[in-house]
């Protein structure tokens, strides 16, 4: 089975205006899934790793996809890539990289660094949708997805 | 920087009949590139490594996308799958599994060890074409794919 609709669908983006046409592309699109957004690779990150604000939290979702800006204010996606993947209990979560316009080595490091795919970013609300919805198709109908579980108790 | 026509797919699928069925479907999707087959593990790394029969310059250009079984006699398809992401310099072709397999250990550990997707072949003729289409759609219109840049 793919993601399912009722499955966390996490948004690390640092531009509200991407942001924006994004969250506005996925429910133009049809998409259902619930979004948790961070603008920083260092929320996310807390987020992943039970810290900060989320300390308390007793279990957080784990997303079934992670849509991750390349270009975060705070930190390179690619850095943020590398730390999930050597995380034994998050690497198999789907990541797909989005950027503005990637260069062809930037593409290559993603995928080097382990994500599932590199998209170039919508520019437009009208380019969004279709993007997106193909993407969704894929990603819900189309894989298999991973079950994974980020909190071990 | 999408995929251009030249970039060939590589489909390494030991059943005739399902080899002819995923090139059939992705060529009534209109896709337009070049699919080459390995039929076994070993033919896979031979092709990707350009050794054995594929020793001669330009008999094995390198494939933008592999679409890989995981049942295969010989080599199996996830020995195959942990050797190209092992290997720096074949990691980043984005690998999807193309399996009959629904067996959850077989996904978890696909993901694992780096595959970039793992479908499930539908069974029937219909569902199967669906997915190839959308699989087609998706790493070929929407995604940027890794490059290697010439170097001469």
């Amino acid at each position: 089975m793919g993601v399912r609709s009722d499955q966390l669908i996490v948004v690390i983006e640092s531009g509200p205006e991407d942001l924006s046409i994004l969250v506005e592309g996925l429910q133009a699109a049809g998409v259902k899934n619930p979004v948790q957004h961070f603008g920083s690779g260092k929320g996310a990150l807390d987020y992943f790793f039970n810290r900060g604000v989320w300390s308390d939290a007793r279990s957080l979702s784990t997303p079934a996809l992670i849509f991750l800006d390349l270009h975060l204010s705070d930190m390179d996606g690619r850095q943020f890539l590398s730390l999930i993947r050597h995380t034994s209990l998050l690497k198999t979560i789907p990541i797909v990289v989005f950027s503005s316009s990637p260069t062809q080595k930037e593409a290559n490091e993603c995928y080097d660094l382990g994500a599932n795919s590199c998209v170039q970013k919508p520019d437009t609300p009208a380019e969004c949708v279709p993007i997106l919805s193909c993407l969704m198709d894929y990603w819900s109908q189309v894989i298999m997805a991973p079950q994974v579980e980020m909190s071990d108790t | 920087m999408r995929m251009t026509p030249s970039q060939p797919i590589l489909l390494i699928e030991d059943s005739p009949e399902d080899y002819e069925t995923t090139v059939r479907s992705l060529q009534k999707a209109g896709l337009k590139n070049p699919i080459i087959r390995c039929v076994d593990g070993e033919d896979a790394l031979d092709y990707l490594h350009k050794r054995g029969g594929y020793g001669a310059a330009g008999s094995a250009p390198r494939p933008g996308i592999i679409l890989l079984d995981l049942n295969l006699p010989g080599t199996d398809g996830r020995e195959v799958l942990e050797e190209i992401k092992q290997d720096p310099s074949l990691k980043t072709i984005p690998v999807v599994v193309l399996t009959t397999s629904s067996d959850q250990r077989d996904i978890e550990q696909c993901y694992r060890v780096g595959a970039n997707s793992y479908i499930q072949k539908p069974v029937d003729l219909d569902g199967f074409v669906q997915s190839m289409a959308r699989m087609k759609d998706y790493w070929f219109e929407v995604v940027i794919l890794p490059r290697q840049e010439v170097t001469k």
